[in-house]
């Protein structure tokens, strides 16, 4: 039974994970997560390296929209310039361990080009701004054909480490859990520390923030260099598992679910972002998997599939911003502090 | 040299003067107060010295340096200070993280090390950890220490504005109304702390209250604004002698 918590060094008391209970939880879901390439079929090991690059790109959007409160539609563009990036560093012969961070590192200068707006502009102001970084990278996409291979498209090797080709979804799994792991974990010592707090205390109270001597703007524009980092390196995996890429990778679509993973997970929360992009990710396979159930006595569902599952989309939203306003997570902290004082909960 | 010296301000928004021609001066360990009716011009005095407004004519010196086009941030850095007259705090940070933001300016981890965290990062976060700590010991708000903010009750979020201002470690604290809308407990034990800063720490402080009671007790001088122009200043009792203090302000209120 666990009666609350006793805490005697600053260290133990900043600690993510703060008991034995807890740690041992999550060193058991990693051991689950690294041997479930042994359970699942390829489709479902397509589904999950989905689940993880949409992780990594929801929590970059979490970064910026959650935690620094700056909301941006460039989602879909970052995701592109960092797929494109992985596209022609590959091409010329880049291996894979340093295409994945250069990709980042290029959305990273790209999404802080996009970010200068935000002295200015805020809330839908702002989103409106960075819609327009979406827009400039499509036109750019489809026009610079020698680089980007045009509406055709673009063809990406898969990545070799140390002669080992990650040829198909069961081999590129662990690469991509890898770096998912490895990046949230990132995000979650980020935000433990000055430059994260930083970020959301320009989202709660931008001139307080500036009244106490943070620097508001140099830091909008890091938050908008740290997400594109991560959504330009959820792009690069994306190229690697695609295989070819073409604009149509990259709709404003794939935008609008990013938002609607981290609405779903919870803004301003890692968890959230988690939750939320297995949440958006599974929604339409379970769809798929309740339509091809009921095809049988309904042949003229699977048609409707495509708008089933807008609707679907929209919806979940609706009603998640109706019951749960924040999000996914919330609902596990709440479970979670019930149960660490159970049965004494009142 | 004063700590602090306001020379000949003066503000407009549209056709209005918020301040016309005001001069102030705050000295080394002082305890200064500004009072005046509503809308009177002190909660723009007070934006003029942090930065958050520019004077339209005037120039405002902080320990002989010319501050007046300074940016907030870097007069924060110089050792300025202030609360909000409606609380300004980081509503969805905990106590410690909106504490810890007052160390900001003094820390130097970057993405990189934050995001790996152990090593440099962890180092700076503890020993930060540890001035923090004095000051909620200080303030007494041990208890609500990892409480969220907006979750707190709005005298005990003063209290924290305080606490966050502390955190600077600053030469220069200005309290926008650091009492308003407290019962006379809570009224206490703030006149105590601000009392304790000024005369522990050595904190210069200027503060707008309009409690009179207060203002009288605790302050070395007072400043008298009304209509944006200053009309008396002095120690307590010359100023609540004063005629023409007494019509504009003590008289409306009696
Ligand atoms: N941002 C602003 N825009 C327009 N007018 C303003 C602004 N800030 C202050 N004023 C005007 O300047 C004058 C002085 O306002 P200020 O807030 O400084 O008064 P105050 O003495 O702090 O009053 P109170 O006791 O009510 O806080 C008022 O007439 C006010 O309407
Ligand atoms: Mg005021």
């Amino acid at each position: 039974m666990r009666c609350g918590d006793f805490r005697t060094t600053y260290a133990e008391d900043m600690a993510i994970f703060d008991s034995a209970l807890a740690r041992g939880l999550l060193a058991a879901l990693l051991v689950l997560l690294v041997l479930l390439p042994l359970l699942a079929t390829g489709y479902w090991l397509d589904v999950t390296n989905r689940i993880g690059i949409a992780v990594i790109a929801a929590t970059g959007l979490n970064i910026l929209t959650g935690f620094t409160g700056q909301i941006s539609l460039g989602n879909a563009a970052f995701l592109a310039v960092g797929a494109y990036s992985t596209a022609a560093l590959t091409a010329r012969g880049v291996p894979f361990l340093i295409a994945v961070p250069s990709s980042g590192l290029i959305s990273a200068l790209v999404g802080m080009i996009f970010g200068f707006p935000s002295l200015r502009l805020k809330g839908l102001y702002l989103a409106i701004a960075t819609l327009a970084a979406h827009f400039i990278v499509e036109f750019t996409v489809v026009h610079w054909e020698s680089m980007t291979g045009g509406v055709n498209g673009i063809g990406i090797d898969p990545p070799k480490l140390f002669g080992y080709a990650f040829d198909e979804d069961r081999k590129l799994y662990f690469p991509i859990l890898a770096a998912t792991v490895a990046m949230l974990w990132f995000a979650k010592n980020l935000f433990r520390t000055r430059v994260g707090k930083a970020f959301v205390a320009i989202r709660d109270q931008d001139i307080s923030a500036e009244v106490m001597g943070v620097a508001v703007f140099r830091h909008k524009l890091l938050s908008f260099a740290v997400s594109s980092f991560y959504v330009g390196v959820a792009g690069s995996l994306l190229a690697y598992q695609a295989r070819i890429i073409s604009p149509e990778n990259f709709p404003l679509g794939v935008a609008i679910d990013q938002l609607g993973m981290i609405i779903i997970g919870g803004l301003g929360s890692i968890l959230g972002s988690v939750l939320g992009a297995i949440f958006i990710t599974l929604l339409p396979e379970a769809l798929r998997l309740l339509t091809g159930a009921l095809a049988g006595s309904f042949p003229g569902l699977v048609q409707l599939f495509a708008s089933l599952k807008l609707g679907v989309f929209g919806l979940a939203i609706v009603l998640f911003l109706i019951f749960e306003p924040d999000g996914m997570a919330a609902r596990w902290h709440r479970i979670k502090a019930y149960w660490k004082l159970y049965p004494f909960s009142y | 040299m004063a700590r602090l010296e306001i020379a000949q301000v003066s503000l407009r928004f549209g056709g209005v003067y918020a301040l016309q021609d005001v001069s102030v001066q705050v000295g080394a360990g002082e305890l200064v107060a500004i009072i005046g009716p509503n809308g009177a011009g002190k909660t723009s005095l007070v934006n003029c010295v942090s930065g958050v407004y520019r004077p339209l004519v005037g120039r405002i010196h902080f320990e002989g340096q010319d501050i007046t086009r300074l940016a907030p941030a870097a007069r924060t850095r110089l050792g300025l200070a202030r609360t909000f007259q409606n609380i300004a705090l980081f509503k969805g940070m905990t106590v410690l993280d909106n504490l810890l933001i007052g160390r900001h300016f003094r820390q130097k981890t970057g993405v990189l090390a934050g995001g790996i965290y152990y090593g440099p990062g962890r180092r700076e976060e503890i020993a930060q950890r540890r001035v923090v700590e004095e000051i909620i010991d200080f303030l007494e708000i041990e208890h609500i220490r990892k409480k969220i903010v907006h979750t707190l009750p709005y005298g005990l979020q003063k209290r924290v504005e305080l606490a966050r201002a502390l955190a600077l470690e600053p030469k220069l604290l200005l309290l926008d109304e650091p009492m308003a809308g407290m019962n006379a407990e809570e009224k206490e034990d703030m006149a105590r702390f601000i009392l304790d800063v000024n005369e522990e720490k050595g904190t210069s402080i200027l503060m707008i209250e309009h409690d009179m009671g207060v203002v009288m007790d605790l302050s070395h001088r007072i400043y008298v604004l009304n209509f944006g122009k200053k009309i008396a200043e002095g120690e307590p009792a010359l100023v609540r002698g004063n005629r023409e203090v007494q019509l504009a302000y003590l008289g409306a209120e009696a």
